[in-house]
């Protein structure tokens, strides 16, 4: 039942925030996503307490004539991507931007995503988890078409395009295996239905499923909206979009698209890891030629959330543990990142790397920030970014150590392009008579770097919840196979 | 057994520079940072007691002291847990690096005062202390990796300290990179560890490999482990970053780029010698691009100018030939040898650095010349530490190299032991090229050298001191055995690493030794006859023939680089960036775009931005679906 609270709740208070003043919106948001943290919270508790805690589930019947359910529940695993986007909403809210006059409009959307997004990762129903995978899409497109930059039109169309292409390949898939014998929507029906299929129907439900969360991810070469759309966006979208819809594309395909045509999964996933390893390069190298600041944290996450696809098709132990550490990370410190880049580009008015310089002699402790930010980004020891990556990297290795090694390239480059961008805005010679950053941002950095040297010590904290069930949920199919 | 009060002393020899570093950090800063670098030494002092007397009430270390703190994360069924442990090896490493770390601290707040960032370079160099470490008391690989990668961001930090002249920033990256080119391969290695014995802990590991030998699997491993030691330890091909990391300041070269840090990939191959011992093959690679690194940069530092460049081609050339004795399976002697040259190194460095300072900022040794009378003390301890490097008995350099020597030549491997005497002939010479030029002669300098201040000069007396007397503890067998003395770090070290224990005859070994000392003596004539008495520098322009110059342009390395790597990285991914991506992709899709879009203006009237009209678009579609399958 807490569950539906944790849902519901967003969804409602989306619509309850349009009539609050303008003037308190943003406390009373910021407000309402204390109430997130507390049912989050109440929601880990009980799931410590006991895995099949009652309140993590909800069913029950919701279009009778086609065998749909109202069927959520949390395991640890989805727990893990819950926290994050609690974690994340009062910190993707708390984000001011004078340019932004409605900003009740602006939060509206943003919860109503964060409600959507709540149910992609716990709805165990086809047929409720398209309808919130969509429902996420609409307010993230309001909000880059209304908010984003000058070019937000066409790049938003673009956007559009490639999210709903993706998005109409899996309805097709979903209906066929739902039609091909499954007696309702549940995800065990659909398991089983779309085990049951011949190879080459398999093959081409996988390939409608693949090609909505790979674009989504996104993986070359479906990425084509992703850093025109990451650039022109305002922050909170971009911030949306990198910290928490890419992660939706992940999950599906630990619960949807690999247990559910596990013959195709066999004879796609060698090429898919090797596509996406080519994916973490590519990214790597093209991120190397990148001058706007926004635009390269945008290569660099798409290297990383690569990474985490390759991993996860792995389809082991080892590889689910280390991307969902990483998913979770990649979010904390891709937020930050992204904090960073517009906080230089507010302070200066400019977004080019080339144009800036010697900023750490205006703001010693946004460059101490900032440089542990990155160093997170790049996979340093003891800070969150590391734990995840080595799994990922070693899960790798153990299907096999070429990839391993071609994939564990991206972290050298990784170094290369953050360092080098590091070095031109930053260090030599004063350039900009602007001071040190206001104390509400040093706070919002330091939750952020916190966050980082907290789960880079202590990523076990994660991990508690999610070993048992990634156990337990891979067992499950080995012994269908 | 092990009381929970070691298992204390032993955090606490961590926590010390930790604390210091935070304490420094989080105290608002004064404004002659006396404070910071009072805070920092005595944090490293701290550590340093500490260690001293672990040490003594443990008994050398002989029974390894463990503790662990909590499991950190686990992949799998591979758990990696937060764990420390102190034996013989680490024990020795702890005490170089509290013991000189704390002697550079000292020193660097005379050196340092004045400089506006003095705080924030205390608050780096405790960090460095703390991560360098964790590096040789980490109990498993990857705890080892934290430190590993930790030292390589202070470094980073430390040698773009002067962070608003963008050369030497650039040289911070430089470092930083090159070191994860190795670090690749020091992770590739671990995870293969990791696959086939199911365990990174040291006590876990090495059972299995002396249980169950496969030279194939430890040749694998020991090749990957090396590849991550040569970016650290600046071994061939990716050592150009050291010489690039004197844009620190001085006291950093003598504390990470001399003393410590660049002796972890010997720590490491020392600590995985059961590994090495099973794959000659590893160790014979080793043992050649130690050598060839030797050599290399010995005649590079002959060709420079830059006092503190001599000295960092010659800590490259020293580590080379710690990696030869390695690669001879003499782990035992590279681990003296990086005893004393962390003393005679640091004590050069930190030499260089009062002479720097002395002279205002003056680097290049064709402005010095005459500083003995100027600079007394730093003259003396500097002779010293020539006298040690160049390895003149009794001074400490002597045994090392003497060990090193005699452990290649009982391996008759006659070429090996040939190139090594060459690099120690050439160390001799250049070294005494760089004490010439920069104490006698005549003063090619215009302003007033002075000498340092005691805080500086105190360190250096203790440092000469220690380039005296350490060689003692490796006494070879002929000096030794008569009175029953010889070997004690060997003897100290017996089995934490494996080693080899050369016993030449008598005779022959005198003959080594007399070979030996003649051609330095000759060196040092050379030398002194070329360079102890130029009044101008006028003659000192860069070399003009061939051969030299491109030994003063370290054999155009990191153009090679340049050209090879960097330029063809940046083509390509400018060619992937412009022609694939922006060509491909982008284009492609405006071309959809702009077809969709005059499609668009039809189907624009149906989305208004109204949200029902897109719930009936869909509502649509999905007929549409549902229509095809029902007729099919």
């Amino acid at each position: 039942m807490l569950t539906n609270v944790l849902i519901l709740f967003p969804l409602l208070f989306a619509m309850l925030v349009r009539v609050v003043p303008n003037k308190i919106v943003w406390s009373v948001s910021l407000g309402a996503s204390l109430f997130q943290i507390f049912i989050t919270s109440l929601l880990v508790y009980n799931f410590v307490d006991s895995a099949d805690h009652p309140s993590l589930t909800s069913k029950f019947l919701w279009i009778e004539s086609i065998g749909a359910y109202w069927n959520v529940a949390l395991d640890g695993m989805s727990l893990i991507m819950v926290g994050l986007v609690t974690l994340l909403l009062p910190l993707v809210l708390v984000v001011r931007k004078n340019a932004i006059s409605e900003t009740h409009n602006l939060h509206s959307l943003i919860w109503w995503m964060t409600g959507a997004m709540y149910g992609v990762f716990a709805a165990e129903d086809g047929l409720l988890f398209y309808t919130f995978w969509e429902f996420s899409l609409i307010p993230i497109y309001f909000i880059c078409l209304k908010w984003g930059d000058a070019d937000r039109v066409k790049v938003t169309l673009k956007f559009f395009l490639y999210t709903l292409a993706g998005s109409l390949t899996m309805l097709a898939s979903l209906i066929y295996v739902y039609l091909n014998g499954s007696s309702d929507w549940s995800i065990d029906a659909l398991y089983q239905a779309g085990a049951g299929l011949n190879p080459i129907e398999q093959q081409w439900v996988f390939i409608g499923f693949f090609l909505a969360f790979a674009i989504k991810i996104p993986i070359v070469p479906f990425h084509g909206w992703q850093p025109d759309t990451y650039q022109s966006s305002p922050l909170q979208g971009t911030l949306l979009l990198s910290t928490l819809m890419g992660k939706m594309g992940l999950w599906g395909l630990i619960k949807w698209l690999i247990p559910m045509t596990p013959l195709a999964f066999h004879m796609f996933q060698n090429g898919i890891i090797i596509l996406c390893v080519i994916s973490v390069l590519y990214a790597s190298i093209v991120a190397l030629q990148q001058n706007e600041i926004k635009r390269l944290i945008a290569w660099a996450s798409m290297a990383h959330v690569s990474l985490m696809a390759a991993s996860i098709f792995v389809w082991q132990k080892e590889g689910l543990e280390g991307s969902l550490l990483q998913m979770f990370n990649h979010g904390v410190i891709t937020l930050a990142l992204f904090y960073c880049a517009s906080i230089i580009t507010n302070k200066s008015g400019l977004s080019k790397i080339s144009e800036l310089g010697g900023l750490r002699n205006n703001m010693p402790s946004f460059s101490g920030f900032f440089l542990w930010i990155l160093m997170a980004s790049i996979a340093l020891p003891f800070t969150s970014g590391f734990p995840g990556e080595f799994s990922m990297l070693y899960a790798l290795y153990q299907y096999q150590p070429i990839l391993a090694a071609l994939a564990g390239l991206g972290t050298i480059l990784g170094a290369v392009y953050m360092l080098r961008a590091y070095h031109q805005m930053m260090h030599g010679d004063s350039k900009f008579t602007f001071h040190d950053i206001h104390q509400n941002n040093k706070a919002l950095l330091a939750v952020g770097s916190g966050l980082i040297l907290l789960f880079g010590i202590f990523p076990n904290l994660l991990g508690i919840l999610s070993d048992e069930t990634i156990v337990q949920y891979l067992s499950q199919f080995s012994s269908n196979q | 057994m092990v009381s929970t009060s070691m298992e204390a002393a032993l955090l606490l020899i961590l926590l010390f520079p930790l604390l210091g570093s935070i304490l420094n950090s989080v105290l608002p800063k004064t404004s002659d940072g006396a404070r910071s670098g009072n805070i920092a030494s005595i944090s490293v002092l701290l550590s340093f007691i500490t260690a001293i007397v672990l040490f003594i009430t443990h008994g050398g270390f002989k029974q390894p002291v463990e503790v662990l703190l909590f499991e950190w994360f686990h992949i799998g069924n591979l758990s990696i847990p937060m764990q420390f442990n102190l034996d013989a090896l680490s024990g020795l490493f702890v005490l170089i690096i509290t013991g000189i770390g704390f002697l550079i601290h000292w020193y660097s707040k005379g050196y340092m005062a004045g400089d506006a960032g003095i705080n924030r370079f205390f608050i780096y160099l405790n960090l460095f202390i703390f991560f360098m470490l964790m590096l040789v008391m980490a109990s498993n690989y990857v705890l080892m990796f934290v430190g590993w990668e930790g030292v390589g961001l202070c470094s980073y930090l430390l040698i773009g300290f002067w962070y608003q002249k963008e050369a030497y920033s650039k040289a911070a990256n430089k470092a930083f990179i090159m070191n994860r080119i190795g670090d690749l391969g020091f992770l590739l290695g671990v995870m293969l560890m990791g696959k086939y014995f199911g365990s990174l802990n040291f006590t876990e590991i090495f059972p299995l490999i002396t249980d169950s030998p496969n030279e194939d699997l430890m040749t694998a491993i020991g090749l990957l482990l090396f590849i991550g030691a040569t970016g650290k330890s600046a071994q061939l091909p990716l050592f150009t970053w050291l010489p690039d990391a004197m844009a620190g300041p001085t006291p950093v070269s003598a504390l990470i780029h001399a003393a410590t840090m660049v002796t972890a990939g010997i720590y490491l191959i020392a600590r995985s010698s059961l590994i090495y011992i099973q794959a000659p093959v590893a160790l014979d690679i080793i043992l050649y691009t130690g050598l060839a690194t030797a050599l290399i940069a010995a005649v590079i530092a002959v060709y420079q100018f830059d006092i503190k460049k001599v000295l960092a081609y010659s800590t490259v050339s020293q580590l080379g030939l710690m990696f030869a004795a390695l690669g001879a399976g003499g782990f035992n002697a590279a681990v003296f040898h990086v005893l004393t040259h962390a003393a005679f190194k640091a004590l050069l460095f930190l030499g260089a650095g009062s002479v720097i300072h002395g002279l205002e900022g003056e680097q290049d040794l064709r402005k010095m010349g005459g500083l003995k009378k100027a600079m007394p003390a730093t003259y003396a301890t500097f002779l010293i530490g020539t006298l040690a490097i160049s390895g003149i008995p009794p001074f400490a350099g002597f045994f090392s190299k003497d060990q090193i020597l005699m452990t290649l030549f009982g391996k008759t491997e006659y070429l090996s032991f040939g190139i090594a005497l060459l690099v120690s002939v050439l160390t001799a010479f250049y070294m005494f090229r760089l004490l010439f030029l920069c104490f006698f002669g005549k003063s090619r300098n215009e302003g007033h050298a002075h000498e340092s201040p005691s805080n500086m000069t105190a360190p250096l007396v203790i440092l000469a001191g220690l380039s005296i007397v350490l060689g003692f503890i490796g006494l070879p067998h002929l000096f030794g055995h008569p009175i029953g003395v010889d070997h004690l770090l060997d003897v100290y070290l017996a089995g934490t690493i494996q080693m080899v224990s050369p016993h030449l005859p008598v005779s022959q070994e005198l003959l080594l030794m007399g070979v030996t000392l003649t051609l330095v003596a000759l060196m040092i004539y050379l030398a002194y006859r070329k360079y102890a008495n130029i009044a101008e520098d006028k003659n000192m322009v860069a070399p003009v023939d061939l051969p030299q110059r491109i030994a003063f342009h370290k054999f155009y390395l990191d153009e090679v680089y340049d050209a090879v790597v960097t330029r063809n990285l940046n083509m390509f991914s400018g060619f992937v960036n412009k022609w694939i991506d922006e060509g491909v992709f982008s284009n492609s899709l405006s071309f959809t775009g702009r077809s969709v879009r005059e499609l668009g203006l039809v189907a624009r009237k149906l989305q208004t931005g109204n949200v029902g009209s897109y719930f009936f678009a869909m509502v649509i579609a999905m007929c549409v679906i549902l229509v095809y399958f029902i007729i099919q």
